[in-house]
């Protein structure tokens, strides 16, 4: 199910590159980079080396770009970088703070060489501060923040200017379990409910997952893959997964002799069913020898056995 | 009765006009040292010698050739003397420089901040001018203000005495002097700024390039001669000066070589911040 | 090596007569300060083999707990037993002991072959054995290439992954790794999370910890919640989902006639709570997820309500972790 780039519609909220090239002195790093992108969430995946980085550098314009390969919200970053990146938020991996300064200093100075008015940026700096979740540290030096508070300061001084598109290069990175979910919950909020744009180049499959609606699949420079992130249906047969506790092998049985195949897959139970018969079947099945269910819900390719597929295959 | 959204909002500008990237950058790093005590302090300390020559000035024209005397240069109203204060506030400009310049780049590098600068409508002579100014503000904070201040008070405490000269030609030569070897000198820094990372080693850096370059040039000169004072990276600039403010010249050599040796340094100092200052980093 | 020889390997102590059955590692109110400071607080557990999730936030003391466990350092307070052994005595064990550690020092100076050698040599292994086995477990960790590559320019990825080698390589029956995944690109997380599984069912007892919950859930179902240095839960996840009382479990409905199946839901007892969703899915809340679970398929066939999917929502790990810690 790809995404057709679409020459004639490129708005200008869009991001569109097309057949971009870059190679360092003697390695190419992309080659043949073709696809445009509308504000969404977008999950962009790749092993080490893929081109990852060097992709977001061309889209933030700070690579020496032939002109027209790249266009960001309607300007070409090869000519005219400096006007788009006032509508560009980007949050790097490592580092990205600056020293010496509190979290609202940080933020509104930012904000302020993004082209804000003084004023404008400082009460805005306390607002996304707000936003992303940081109380009274705001005042304090950001050298001696937690990792959770880097990562939210760092997202903060992205969203101060009110980007159109945010660029995150693994935002969850070195965050507990709790501060990752947080961090999720604001990225999707940002893409689904506040119209923002936000490409996610991320390791972890799982938070590409959770967040985004599209992906683009990097190896070796070239783009495997430009996707929408939806479950794929199958055509004569419905699979189901089911999650449950009961008399496993009685269930299993049942299901065989009502016509449909049944696997094992890690904590789930695989069941194919003749399309049109659908769950009726599986619960018949577990009415009649006392299996309970928990989940039983259609089997969407995951994005992890996707990615390995488009990578590897 | 609305219920605003309490999360993300999008901004809606004032419309107020904003600051250019480098005047911003300028503007906070010149007020954030100011809101430290013992760095106000020390500007007052600077403007000391200032106050010193003022009230020698105001006793000389009162009482005559005697205080003159004991004044030496600290009481001369023209233009060398004028220089010869320029030339003694030097340590101030040395301490100064070494607290407000030395983490100007250093500290940007620590983190990772020149990825979150050039994210930003930000060029890199925007960058550089900001922090260079920066350095030369406080450069001209304890030079050229008090020369200038001290030239118009100089010459309504004389009434008039040294005319034109001191209304007009020795802050015009001030100004020019000041203005050029402070760019040169907040660039060099800069460029020290940006070889390290850690602050600590900027400043030692920094003084070892104002003094101790004078101490190895003067030991290097009893055995080489007098050229060899060229290793002297302090010296350069006054013996340059030299020429404008028609003082006796430093060093035994032509000015004009020091003035070569200046502008040489200063150009690599650019060179050497645009190879150094990127928006992102390569990593191995 | 058989069972036998290493049982002969490693001197044979007292096993404590009150050690659990069945289990490799057992903590007994263990504690362990610095200082003031103190990182775990009376904590006990017990681990058996196959792979186990160690979870918590950062600075819950993770990391104090895995070298509690490994013998690393010594508990202030309490005990630890492995094979119902206390490591301290018996030196012997350490050897059934592989560390991953979660820090990044490394010996940049060698290459990743040198390496794995010298830790085998440290371990006591014999000396013809140490070149085939570390080239045994580079090639196993998809290192073999940069096996003679110094440290130092190794990416994190496979700095990541030397660090596992050199835990595997003696070939332990007890490994511990300690954010073993961090920095991995994805295609070397699949790798990792299938060799850890893989371990596991073959019977070695590996503890493993790790930020990324959805991972953890593909390795196993068996965790260890820490937080505040204490032990909140262990066991499976499942049924430490049940075992959360004040949270009613959520269940959602993805019906054809959604007002019917939600009026029918509304008047049963075991279910305190019904509403539709924006998604147009009926979602019932129940205090006794378990009994409602078991009558579901009846209800549903009886009345003749349509159901096209069930989907528990609050048993994920993450769910789990969110109700233990608490906001």
């Amino acid at each position: 199910m790809g995404v057709q780039p679409d020459d004639v519609n490129t708005g200008c909220s869009a991001i569109s590159v097309q057949s971009l090239n870059f190679a360092y002195v003697s390695a190419p790093v992309l080659t043949d980079v073709t696809f445009t992108l509308h504000p969404a969430a977008v999950g962009l995946l790749g092993p080490n080396g893929s081109g990852k980085t060097t992709l977001l550098r061309a889209l933030l314009g700070h690579l020496p770009l032939p002109p027209a390969a790249v266009s960001v919200l309607g300007h070409d970053m090869a000519l005219a970088g400096r006007v788009a990146r006032s509508r560009l938020g980007w949050m790097p991996e490592r580092g990205g703070l600056l020293p010496g300064m509190s979290g609202v200093a940080m933020v509104s100075y930012l904000g302020e060489l993004a082209g804000m008015p003084a004023r404008d940026a400082l009460q805005r700096a306390h607002e996304v501060i707000d936003y992303v979740g940081l109380a009274e540290e705001r005042y304090r030096p950001v050298q001696d923040y937690s990792q959770g508070m880097r990562q939210r300061i760092k997202l903060a001084q992205a969203l101060v200017h009110d980007p159109a598109w945010l660029f995150l290069d693994e935002p969850t990175s070195g965050l507990d379990p709790k501060g990752r979910a947080a961090m999720l919950g604001l990225v999707r909020d940002l893409a689904t409910q506040k119209g923002l744009g936000v490409i996610i180049s991320t390791h972890l499959l799982a938070d590409a997952q959770a967040v985004c609606s599209e992906i683009l699949v990097l190896r070796e420079g070239r783009l495997l893959a430009h996707e929408r992130v939806a479950p794929a249906r199958e055509g004569a047969q419905e699979r189901f997964e089911i999650e449950g506790f009961g008399d496993e092998t009685a269930f299993a049985e049942r299901l065989r002799a009502a016509g449909a195949t049944v696997a094992r897959d890690g904590r789930f139970t695989v069941v194919s069913v003749p399309a049109g018969r659908g769950a009726a079947v599986i619960l018949e099945a577990g009415a009649a020898c006392g299996y309970a269910m928990r989940r039983m819900r259609r089997r969407a390719v995951t994005l992890s056995e996707h990615f390995l597929e488009l990578v590897e295959g | 009765m609305p219920v605003y959204e309490r999360g993300y909002r999008h901004w809606e500008p004032s419309g107020r006009a904003p600051a250019a990237p480098w005047w911003v950058i300028a503007r906070r790093g010149i007020l954030s040292p100011l809101k430290r005590r013992p760095f106000l302090l020390l500007l007052l300390l600077a403007w000391v010698p200032a106050v010193v020559k003022g009230t020698i000035l105001y006793f000389s024209v009162q009482s005559g050739d005697l205080l003159k005397l004991l004044g030496g240069t600290w009481a001369d109203v023209d233009a060398a003397g004028f220089f010869a204060f320029i030339e003694r506030q030097d340590s101030f400009v040395m301490i100064l420089l070494a607290i407000v310049g030395s983490p100007l780049i250093a500290r940007d590098r620590a983190e990772n901040g020149h990825a979150l600068y050039f994210a930003r409508p930000l060029t890199l002579f925007d960058y550089v001018a900001g922090k260079g100014l920066i350095a030369l503000f406080y450069i001209l904070v304890v030079t050229l203000a008090p020369v200038l201040l001290l030239a118009i008070y100089g010459y309504l405490v004389t009434s008039g005495a040294t005319g034109f000269d001191m209304l007009l030609l020795t802050p015009l030569r001030a100004t020019v002097f000041c203005l050029l070897t402070g760019a040169s000198l907040s660039l060099v820094l800069l460029a020290l700024s940006a070889a390290g990372r850690r602050t600590v080693f900027v400043v030692l850096g920094w003084l070892l390039l104002f003094s101790g370059t004078q101490i190895i040039a003067r030991i290097l000169s009893l055995f080489g001669g007098p050229w060899m004072r060229v290793f002297d990276f302090r010296a350069q600039y006054f013996h340059a000066g030299s020429v404008l403010f028609g003082a006796s010249p430093r060093l035994d050599y032509p000015p004009l070589i020091s003035w070569l040796l200046i502008l040489g340094w200063t150009i690599g100092a650019w060179v050497f911040l645009r190879r150094r200052i990127r928006p992102v980093e390569v990593v191995s | 090596m058989t069972e036998d020889a290493r049982a002969a390997e490693v001197s044979i102590g007292a096993a404590d007569p009150d050690a659990a059955p069945g289990a490799v590692l057992e903590a007994r109110r263990v504690s362990k300060w610095f200082g003031e400071v103190i990182a775990v607080n009376g904590s006990s557990l017990t681990v058996g083999p196959g792979v186990t999730g160690l979870l918590g936030l950062n600075g819950a003391g993770k990391t104090t707990l895995f070298k509690l466990l490994a013998g690393l350092i010594e508990p202030s307070q309490g005990e630890v037993l492995v094979y119902g052994r206390r490591l301290r005595r018996e030196v012997g064990l350490f050897r059934r002991i592989g560390f991953c550690p979660e820090s990044e020092a490394m010996p940049d100076w060698l290459t990743g072959r040198e390496f794995i050698a010298l830790m085998l040599r440290l371990m006591g292994t014999p000396a013809p054995q140490i070149g085939p086995r570390a080239d045994a477990i580079l090639a196993r960790l998809h290192l073999a290439d940069a096996a003679h590559r110094r440290i130092g320019g190794y990416s994190k990825g496979m700095r990541q992954k030397v660090k596992m080698a050199q835990a595997l390589a003696h070939d332990p029956d007890i490994v511990f790794l300690d954010e073993p995944l961090n920095g991995m690109d994805p295609v070397s997380r699949h790798e990792i999370i299938a060799l850890v599984s893989e371990l596991g069912r073959a019977g070695k007892t590996i503890l493993v910890s790790s930020h990324i919950l959805p991972e953890i859930e593909t390795m196993t179902r068996n965790i260890v919640l820490i937080h505040h240095g204490k032990v909140l839960a262990e066991g499976d996840i499942t049924e430490i989902r049940d075992l959360i009382r004040d949270r009613p479990t959520i269940v959602a409905f993805t019906s054809s006639d959604p007002r019917r199946l939600a009026a029918f839901l509304a008047g049963q007892e075991l279910v305190v709570g019904v509403e539709l969703d924006d998604r147009g899915r009926v979602v019932a809340r129940t205090d006794h997820a378990v009994g409602f679970y078991r009558a579901l398929p009846a209800w549903l066939l009886a009345e003749g309500l349509p159901v096209e999917e069930i989907e528990t929502l609050d048993d994920s790990l993450q769910a789990v972790f969110d109700y233990l810690v608490g906001d």
